[in-house]
C-alpha cells in the first residue's frame, strides 16, 4: 500500500515543523502577536506608519520573504538557460539570495523592534528576540520545506516509487522527506544564529556565527548534492551526516546564546 | 493463453492480471501454436440454420470456447505491431528480465497496474437499458448492377454475399484474415469481373444483388437483419409529435432507418445465395475449395455448374471446387450468411464456398489470424473469384450449358491490392482513388458498436467500390460530371471516385436481431432474448503502466520511522518548551 | 469590505472614572482611542469598529470609526433609576451604577455579586487609587465587600496608562486578526479539498459554467472566431459579464436597502443560500462518491442533503450556536468558490483582477455603492442585511431579542452598551429576560468563570484567553469587567465601554449575485423592532465579509488546479495580503478593501509560480535531492 509510504514521508518530513506548531505556535500564539508598544514609541513609528506591521504573524511574514527569495532564484535560474542542469551553481545563487533575504527580514524586524518596547510577560525580556528569530526561522523552515517537498510528497501516494541514485535501497521519497526535516530544522536554527549575529555585528563572535550561517547553508546544500550522486554508493548517508553535524553545531550555537541571554536575565533581574 | 494455464495461475490466488503476448511469426519471438481457436466449437451454431437440430455437425473440434469466458481480473495483450506496441512490448519485456534476475524476490522490483473500467452491468438487457452498454453491429452493404429492381417486377434474385467482419478475444487486435478478408476480396473481385460483362447486367432475366454483411461473428446479425428487412413489409409509422430520438433524417423515424430502399428487395424472389468462407487457402495445401450446400437437391444446379466453370476455368487441381459433400458426410452448412436466407425458406438453393471440408481453419476467430502470404492467397481467391463470376454470368441468364465471355475474370492485381489494402496499409492508392485517407495502416475488423448513421471504414469502402462497379456514372456532356462531396450531385446520386454516380448500392443496419430501438427512448430494448442480444459495454480508456515499486514491509519501515520521527520532535518540543518556561520564563 | 467593529470601547484604563456629572470628557479616556483612530469629535461617541462585511464579493470596506467613552452625565442607578454618581469600583464604567450604597447593595443581591467578584488586592488598590467617596461597601456581599467609587473624571493620565490601553488595543487587534485568518484558512482548505476532488480527472460533475463565450452574450464583440487569439477576449468579456453582474446586483441592494426593502432583500438572500446549499453540496457529493467510490443511495443522500440545507438556512437566518454559524458560513464561501471554479483559467484571473478593481473604486471613491451602502445604513440606523462571518456573532434575525434583552437589562437605558460578545452577557440581572436564552448564558458564563479564576494576574488573564481562545475571546474581556476587578497597574483590561447606538453600523455590503454566495443575515425589519443597543452587543471583533472569503478561495482553488507549489505560494500571499490589509486598516482607520492586495500578490505568485518556481523546484529539489 503506497499510503504506508506517503504517512511516513509526511510525518517524516513535516514531523518537527507539526510539532511546532501545534505545540508552541499555535497554542501560544499571543506570544508572538503580543507586543504591545510603548505609547511615545508607538506615537512616532505611527507617524512612519512602519510600527503596525511588527505586529503580525511573523512565521507569515518570514514565509513570504523566503518565498520572493526562492522567486527570484527561480527567475535568475530560469533565464540562465544554458545552466539549468548545473545544480552547483543553481545552489550557489539560491543560497546568497536566501542570505540576503534573511539579513533583510532581520533588519525589518529590527526596525520596527527599535520602537517596540517588550512588556508583555517579561519587561525588557531579551530572550523576546530570540522568540522571534525562532518564529521568522520556522516560517523560513516551513516554507522551504512546504515547497520544496511537497511535489515529491503528492506523487509518493502513486504505487509507483524511484530509487535515490546513490542508496538504491531506500526511496527518493523518503531520502528528500529526510533531507527536508533536518533543513526545516537548521533553517530556524540559521536563523536564531543570524539575528543574534547580525544584532551584535561588529564583535567578533557576531562575525563568526554570521559567516557560519552561510557557510554551513552552503555546505548543506552542497552536501545534499551528494544525495543524488550516482557515483557515489551510500552518498545519502554522507550528506545526512553532515546535516547532522552542521544541526549539532548550529544547536550548540544557540544554545550558548540563549545561556548567555539567561545569564543576562538573570543578573538583570536580580539585580532589580 | 489457454484455459488449463489461466486456472493453474489463478489457483495461486496471486493473479493479478495477465499480459498475453501475440505477435507474428517474426524470428525471435515465441512462436505460435499450430492451431488455436478461441471460439466454441460450434460458432454461433444456436443462432444457426440447425439450432434446433438434435445433433450439429462441429465445425470446430479446435475451438477452447476463452471468446465466451468472463475473467475477474484483467487480461491485456501486446502485439507489437508497429513502433508504438513494438515499445510497449520491448518495455514489458525488459521488465519482465529484470524482474527474473532479481528472483522476483529482492525488492525494489517492476510492478505494473491496469485500468480498465468497464461500466456495464449485469447483462445486455439491463446495460442497455442504463444506457451504458451499446449494440455490437455495424453497417452491411448491399449493392446491384439491376437500377430498375423493383419488389414486384418478378425477377428471381441471385443472391452473392460475404462477411466483412470478424471476431478475436482482442477486438483492437482483429484482422480475420483467412476467415472474413479472403472472402469479402473475392466477393468484390466477382462485383469486378461482372461489372466487365459486355452485356449489361441489368438485362439478365435474373437480378444478381452483391451483399456484404457486418456483425456476422456475432450471431449473424447483419444477415439476420437484412433477411427480416426484407421479408416482413415494411409500415413506416413517422412519429411527429412528441419526443423522437431517431437521429436520422431519413426516410423514417418510426422504425429508424436510414432509406427505404431495401423494400424494393423482394425476399420471395430470391433464388439462391452463393457465399464465400474463408478462400485464402492459406493452410490448405493445395487442396482445393469446397462448396458446402444445406440441401443437395435443392442447390443441385448451382452446385454442378460452379464445378464444371471451375474445373474448366482452371488449369491448376488446386483452385477446383469440389463438392463438400463428395466424401460422403453431408455436413450442411458452416456457419455462414446464407443460413440466415434459409431460416425462411429452406427452399433457396445455397452453396457456401470455403477452402475447408471438414472443419473451419485453425486460427479460426482467433488473434493470429493475421499473416498471410500474399501471393497464394492472391491468386487462389483471383481463381475463385474467376470461377464464381463466370458461373454466375450464366446462372443469371438461365444458361446452363455456355462459357462465359472471357472479359468476365477476376483482376488479379486488384485481388492483390484489395488483400494488401483491407489488412495492412488502409491508406494504400486503392482506397486513396476513392477518398482520403490519412494514417490508417492496420484497421481492426471488428464490427464495433452500431450507431445509426455511423459507417466503419470496411463498409465506407465496400460501399464506394461496390456503388463505382455497379453504378452508372452521370456525363456531363462527354465527361462524367464530378463532384467533391455528395452536395455537389443530385438527389439520388452519390459522390463515388469524384463523379455523381447513379447506383442502387446502400448501407443497411446490422446489430442483433434480438434488440430493437426504441425511438422514444433513445436505448435498445431486447425483444427476443433468442436471437443475437450481442452489446458492448462502454469503457473508460484503458491504461497499463510499468513502475517500480518497494516492498509491502519496506513502506512499512517508513511509516514506522515516520511516526517515530513525528512522537520523538513532539517530545522534544513539548519537553523544551516545559524546561524553558520553567528555567528561562521565556516561552 | 474589512471592517473592524470592536463594540465600545472604553478607552480609559482603571485609573479613570468619569463622573457622570462632568460634562467634560476625561482627556485621556479619549485620547488614547484617538490617538489610533483620528481627530474625530470627543463628544461624537464613535464606535471602534473593525469589521469586516460584505456580502460577497468586493464589498469590503474597513471602516473604522471612532469611539469614545459616554460621557458621565447619563449614568442611570441600576436598581432605582435615579441619577447615579457612583459605581462599582471593580466594574468600573462597564459596571453598575449605583446612587447610594443601598441601591448598590440591593443591586448586589439582585444578582450583582455573581458577576462582580471583589479581588481583595483590587479593592485595595481600588481604595488607594479612589482618593475620596468611598462608601463602606454593602455588608450584605456575601462576596466581601466591593468599594463603589464615585464616577468621576480623571484628569491624569499616566503613560503607563495609555500604553495599556495601547496594548490592549493592539493584543485586540492581533487577537482578531488571529481570529479572523483561522477561519479563512479553513476555507481555503475545504476549496483546495474540493477542487482537487473535482478536478482529479475520475470525475464527471466538474463545475462548468456557461460561459459568454463570443456569440452568445450581448457584450460581446461581433466577428469573434473561436480561434484561440480571441479566446482572450471572450474571457475578458466572460469575466466582464460577471462584474457586470456584481456591480449591478451591488447597487440593487443599494437601492433596496436605502428604500428600506428589506424583506425583499432577505428574502433573495434566503433562496441564494439554500441554492446554494442544496445544489453545490448535491454536484459536490456526487463528485465525492464518483471519485471515492461511495456506494450511496438516492433516498440518504437526499434526506441528508435536504437536512444540511434547512439547518443551514435556520443556523445563518434565525438563531444558532455561534460555532454552527460559522461553520456554515465557512462551508458556503468554499462551495461558492467551488462553484466558481468553472470558470475558465483565464476568464477567473481577469475576473479576480476586475474584482480587485471594482472592490477599489467602490469602497474609496466618494461615489462607490458600497460607500454609500454603509453610510444609508448609519444614518438609517438600520443593519444591512448581510452575510457577514463574525469572530465573536453572527448577525441573525429576530430571536436576538433574547439575548439583547440580556445586555439591556445590565444596561441603564441609555448608551452604555457592552460592545461584547453577547455570550458573555450578564446574566444574574433579574430583569426581564428569557428564561432559555439567558440560561445558556448562564452556563455560557458560568464555564467560563470557572475557567478564570480570580484574581486574574497576568498570566492567569492570558491563560484564560487561551482557554477561550475562539470567538469567547471578546468574552471574557467582558467577563473580567464584570467581575469586580479594578484595573491596576499593569494589568490591562479591555473593557469596552458601550456608544451610542447611532454609530453602531454594521456593515455589509451586499451584492448578492445570484452565482456569488451571500449569505444575508439579519433582517432590518426584524431589527427594528429590536432597540439599537442590542446589537452593539455583537458589534465587537472583526466580521469577515464572506465574498472576500470566496475569493480568496477561488484564487487558490484556481492555483490548486494546477500544482501544490502553486497553491503554497498563493495561499502565503493571500494570507500576507490579508493581514497587510489589516493592519493599513489599523492605520489609516477608514474603508479599505480587502481585496486588491491579497489578489494582486496571489495572481502575481501565480504566474512566476507556475513559469519558473515549478520547473525550478522539479529540477533542483526533486531531481536534484538538494536541500535549499
Amino acid at each position: 500500500m503506497s499510503l504506508y509510504t506517503f504517512f511516513g514521508c509526511l510525518f517524516t518530513a513535516y514531523g518537527p515543523l507539526l510539532s511546532i506548531f501545534f505545540l508552541y505556535i499555535a497554542r501560544d500564539a499571543q506570544l508572538v502577536l503580543l507586543m504591545v508598544c510603548r505609547y511615545a514609541e508607538i506615537q512616532d513609528l505611527l507617524y512612519n506608519r512602519i510600527a503596525v506591521f511588527n505586529v503580525d504573524i511573523f512565521f507569515l511574514r518570514s514565509a513570504f520573504f523566503w518565498l520572493i527569495a526562492m522567486l527570484l532564484s527561480s527567475v535568475i535560474w530560469f533565464a540562465a538557460k544554458p545552466i539549468q542542469n548545473m545544480n552547483t551553481v543553481t545552489i550557489l545563487y539560491s543560497v546568497i539570495i536566501q542570505e540576503l533575504f534573511r539579513w533583510g527580514l532581520f533588519k525589518l524586524i529590527n526596525r520596527a523592534e527599535r520602537g517596540l518596547m517588550i512588556v508583555s510577560k517579561n519587561p525588557k525580556s531579551l530572550f523576546n528576540r530570540s522568540v522571534f528569530a525562532f518564529v521568522s526561522g520556522y516560517g523560513f523552515g516551513l516554507t522551504s520545506a512546504l515547497i520544496s517537498y511537497i511535489s515529491t510528497l503528492v506523487q509518493s501516494i502513486g504505487p509507483g516509487v524511484m530509487m535515490c541514485p546513490s542508496c538504491p535501497q531506500a526511496t527518493l521519497f523518503f531520502i528528500s522527506a529526510i533531507t527536508t526535516s533536518l533543513a526545516s530544522l537548521q533553517h530556524i536554527l540559521w536563523m536564531m544564529l543570524a539575528f543574534e549575529a547580525y544584532h551584535t555585528l561588529p564583535s567578533t563572535i557576531g562575525i563568526i556565527q554570521g559567516i557560519w550561517v552561510i557557510i554551513s547553508h552552503l555546505g548543506v546544500s552542497y552536501a545534499t548534492l551528494m544525495n543524488s550522486m550516482e557515483s557515489l554508493y551510500l552518498g545519502c548517508v554522507y550528506a545526512m551526516i553532515v546535516q547532522l553535524v552542521v544541526l549539532a553545531i548550529s544547536t550548540s550555537l544557540v544554545i550558548s546564546n540563549l545561556k548567555k541571554h539567561y545569564g543576562e536575565a538573570m543578573f538583570s533581574r536580580n539585580s532589580q | 493463453m489457454c484455459r488449463s494455464n489461466l486456472q493453474s495461475m489463478e489457483a495461486t490466488k496471486h493473479l493479478g492480471g495477465v499480459i498475453v503476448v501475440v505477435n507474428s511469426s517474426t524470428p525471435g519471438y515465441p512462436s505460435r501454436p499450430q492451431s488455436y481457436s478461441p471460439e466454441s466449437t460450434c460458432p454461433n451454431c444456436e443462432y444457426g440454420l440447425y439450432a434446433s437440430d438434435s445433433e450439429q455437425y462441429v465445425w470446430n473440434p479446435n475451438g477452447n470456447g476463452m471468446i465466451y469466458e468472463s475473467f475477474d481480473y484483467p487480461i491485456f495483450a501486446l502485439n507489437p505491431i508497429d513502433s508504438g506496441s513494438t515499445t510497449a512490448y520491448n518495455q514489458v519485456m525488459k521488465d519482465v528480465q529484470y524482474n527474473s534476475q532479481q528472483n522476483y524476490q529482492n525488492y525494489p522490483l517492476r510492478a505494473v497496474d491496469f485500468s480498465l473500467f468497464m461500466w456495464s452491468a449485469v447483462n445486455s438487457e439491463t446495460c442497455l437499458r442504463r444506457g451504458w452498454c451499446q449494440p455490437v453491429g455495424g453497417s452491411s452493404v448491399y449493392s446491384t448492377a439491376s437500377q430498375n429492381m423493383t419488389s414486384t417486377d418478378g425477377k428471381p434474385i441471385i443472391v452473392v454475399s460475404a462477411t466483412m467482419d470478424s471476431r478475436s478475444i482482442f477486438h483492437d487486435l482483429t484482422l480475420g484474415v483467412e476467415n472474413d478478408v479472403s472472402g469479402m476480396v473475392a466477393l468484390l473481385a466477382v462485383a469486378d469481373a461482372l461489372s466487365k460483362s459486355p452485356t449489361p447486367l441489368d438485362t439478365f432475366p435474373k437480378h444478381i444483388i452483391y451483399t456484404n454483411f457486418d456483425g456476422e461473428s456475432w450471431g449473424f446479425a447483419g444477415s439476420q437483419r437484412f433477411v427480416d428487412d426484407i421479408s416482413t413489409p415494411f409500415v413506416c409509422q413517422n412519429t411527429t409529435t412528441g419526443q423522437n430520438f431517431c437521429p436520422l433524417q431519413g426516410a423514417c423515424n418510426n422504425p429508424c432507418v436510414r432509406d427505404t430502399d431495401f423494400t424494393k428487395i423482394n425476399f420471395d424472389n430470391i433464388e439462391a445465395v452463393v457465399e464465400f468462407s474463408s478462400v485464402a487457402q492459406s493452410n490448405a495445401s493445395g487442396a482445393g475449395f469446397w462448396a458446402h450446400t444445406d440441401d443437395a437437391t435443392t442447390s443441385n444446379n448451382l452446385l454442378l455448374s460452379l464445378i464444371n466453370t471451375s474445373s474448366q476455368n482452371n488449369t491448376q487441381q488446386q483452385y477446383h471446387i469440389q463438392a463438400a459433400s463428395s466424401d460422403g458426410v453431408n455436413r450442411k452448412l458452416p456457419p455462414s450468411s446464407a443460413m440466415s436466407f434459409l431460416k425462411k425458406k429452406r427452399s433457396i438453393a445455397s452453396v457456401v464456398i470455403a477452402d475447408y471440408q471438414k472443419s473451419l481453419d485453425s486460427y479460426y476467430h482467433s488473434d493470429f489470424d493475421d499473416t498471410i502470404d500474399l501471393a497464394s492467397a492472391s491468386s487462389a481467391i483471383c481463381n475463385v473469384a474467376s470461377s464464381t463470376a463466370r458461373t454466375l454470368w450464366l446462372a443469371a441468364q438461365g444458361i446452363s450449358n455456355g462459357t462465359a465471355p472471357p472479359t468476365v475474370i477476376a483482376d488479379c492485381n486488384l485481388v492483390n491490392s484489395l488483400l494488401t489494402c483491407l489488412t495492412y496499409n488502409y491508406s494504400c492508392p486503392l482506397i486513396q482513388q476513392y477518398y482520403t485517407v490519412n494514417n490508417a495502416a492496420r484497421v481492426s475488423h471488428y464490427s464495433s458498436v452500431f450507431s445509426f448513421g455511423g459507417n466503419s471504414l470496411l463498409s465506407l469502402f465496400v460501399f464506394n467500390f461496390l456503388g463505382d462497379k455497379n453504378g452508372v456514372t452521370r456525363l456531363n456532356g462527354t465527361s462524367p460530371a464530378t463532384c467533391q462531396s455528395i452536395k455537389d450531385c443530385q438527389s439520388n446520386e452519390y459522390c463515388i471516385r469524384r463523379s455523381c454516380v447513379k447506383t442502387f448500392t446502400r448501407y443497411h443496419d446490422a446489430y442483433g436481431t434480438g434488440l430493437e430501438f426504441d425511438h422514444t427512448t433513445g436505448l435498445y430494448t431486447v425483444i427476443d432474448a433468442s436471437q443475437p442480444t450481442w452489446s458492448e459495454s462502454t469503457w473508460d480508456p484503458t491504461v497499463m503502466r510499468v513502475y517500480t515499486t518497494t516492498s509491502v514491509q519496506h513502506q512499512v519501515v517508513e511509516l514506522v520511522i515516520g511516526i517515530l520521527w513525528l512522537l520523538s520532535s513532539i517530545g522534544v518540543v513539548w519537553y523544551l518548551r516545559k524546561y524553558l518556561r520553567k528555567t528561562l520564563k521565556v516561552a | 469590505m474589512l471592517e473592524h467593529v470592536v463594540g465600545d470601547r472604553n478607552v480609559h484604563d482603571g485609573d479613570t472614572w468619569q463622573n457622570k456629572n462632568s460634562t467634560t470628557a476625561p482627556q485621556l479616556c479619549i485620547s488614547s482611542g484617538s490617538t489610533f483612530i483620528s481627530n474625530t469629535d470627543r463628544k461624537d461617541l464613535h464606535l471602534f469598529e473593525i469589521m469586516t462585511t460584505a456580502l460577497s464579493s468586493t464589498q469590503d470596506e474597513i471602516e473604522l470609526q471612532n469611539s469614545d467613552p459616554v460621557p458621565p452625565g447619563d449614568s442611570q442607578c441600576n436598581v432605582c433609576q435615579k441619577p447615579a454618581a457612583f459605581m462599582c469600583s471593580s466594574c468600573g464604567l462597564n459596571g453598575p451604577r449605583y446612587c447610594s450604597t443601598e441601591c448598590q447593595s440591593q443591586g448586589w443581591r439582585e444578582g450583582h455579586y455573581r458577576l462582580c467578584q471583589g479581588n481583595a488586592q483590587a479593592r485595595a488598590n481600588a481604595a488607594s487609587r479612589a482618593s475620596n467617596n468611598t462608601p463602606e461597601p454593602a455588608a450584605a456581599a456575601a462576596q466581601g465587600s466591593i468599594p463603589m467609587v464615585e464616577i468621576r473624571n480623571n484628569e491624569t493620565s499616566t503613560e503607563q496608562d495609555e500604553q495599556q490601553e495601547f496594548a490592549d488595543e493592539l493584543r485586540f487587534y492581533i487577537k482578531q486578526i488571529y481570529l479572523v485568518i483561522q477561519p479563512v484558512v479553513i476555507c481555503i482548505i475545504l476549496s483546495i479539498f474540493w477542487v482537487k476532488v473535482a478536478f482529479s480527472g475520475t470525475s464527471d460533475y466538474t463545475p462548468v459554467r456557461p460561459s459568454y463565450s463570443i456569440g452568445t452574450s450581448p457584450t460581446t464583440t461581433s466577428g469573434g472566431s473561436d480561434s484561440s487569439s480571441s479566446s482572450a477576449i471572450s474571457s475578458l468579456t466572460t469575466a466582464l459579464v460577471i462584474v457586470g453582474q456584481i456591480i449591478l446586483v451591488t447597487l440593487v441592494i443599494v437601492f433596496l436597502f436605502r428604500r428600506g426593502w428589506i424583506k425583499i432583500l432577505i428574502g433573495f438572500f434566503m433562496i441564494v443560500v439554500v441554492g446554494l446549499l442544496g445544489f453545490m453540496s448535491y454536484l459536490l457529493i456526487l463528485n465525492l462518491i464518483e471519485v471515492f467510490y461511495i456506494p450511496l443511495d438516492y433516498p440518504t443522500m437526499i434526506f441528508a442533503l435536504w437536512n444540511f440545507a434547512v439547518v443551514g438556512l435556520i443556523s445563518v437566518f434565525w438563531k444558532s450556536p455561534l460555532w454552527l454559524q460559522q461553520a456554515y458560513l465557512t462551508i458556503m464561501s468554499s462551495l461558492m468558490a467551488f462553484s466558481l471554479t468553472g470558470l475558465e483559467q483565464w476568464t477567473t484571473w481577469m475576473l479576480l483582477g476586475l474584482l480587485a478593481i471594482w472592490d477599489l473604486i467602490a469602497v474609496l471613491c466618494p461615489f462607490g455603492p458600497l460607500r454609500l451602502l454603509i453610510e444609508s445604513s448609519r444614518t438609517q440606523q438600520r443593519e444591512v442585511p448581510a452575510l457577514l462571518y463574525s469572530v465573536n456573532a453572527v448577525w441573525f434575525m429576530a430571536s436576538m431579542e433574547n439575548h439583547f434583552r440580556i445586555s439591556q437589562s445590565f444596561l441603564p437605558k441609555e448608551d452604555h452598551e457592552i460592545g461584547t460578545n453577547w455570550i458573555y452577557q450578564d446574566t444574574g440581572q433579574p430583569t426581564t429576560d428569557a428564561g432559555t436564552s439567558q440560561a445558556q448564558a448562564v452556563t455560557t458564563v458560568e464555564t467560563v468563570r470557572s475557567n478564570s479564576p480570580q484574581p486574574l494576574g497576568n498570566n492567569e488573564r492570558d491563560r484564560v484567553w487561551n482557554d477561550e481562545s475562539g470567538p469567547q475571546g471578546a468574552v471574557i474581556e467582558g467577563h473580567q469587567a464584570r467581575d469586580g476587578f479594578t484595573r491596576l497597574r499593569g494589568e490591562s483590561v479591555n473593557t469596552f465601554a458601550t456608544g451610542q447606538e447611532q454609530n453602531v453600523t454594521t456593515l455589509s455590503a451586499a451584492t448578492p449575485n445570484p452565482n456569488r454566495s451571500s449569505h444575508a443575515s439579519a433582517s432590518a425589519g426584524e431589527s427594528e423592532t429590536v432597540p439599537a443597543d442590542e446589537e452593539d452587543a455583537e458589534r465587537s471583533g472583526l466580521k469577515l465579509g464572506l465574498g472576500d472569503f470566496v475569493f480568496y478561495s477561488v484564487l487558490i482553488a484556481r492555483a490548486a488546479m494546477y500544482d501544490w507549489i502553486t497553491t503554497v505560494c498563493c495561499t502565503v500571499a493571500v494570507l500576507m495580503g490579508l493581514t497587510a490589509t489589516i493592519f493599513l486598516l489599523v492605520l489609516w482607520k477608514k474603508a479599505l478593501p480587502a481585496l486588491p492586495i491579497s489578489i494582486a500578490f496571489g495572481i502575481m505568485f501565480y504566474f512566476v509560480a507556475k513559469a519558473v518556481l515549478v520547473p525550478y523546484v522539479g529540477t533542483v529539489c526533486v531531481f536534484g535531492m538538494v536541500a535549499l
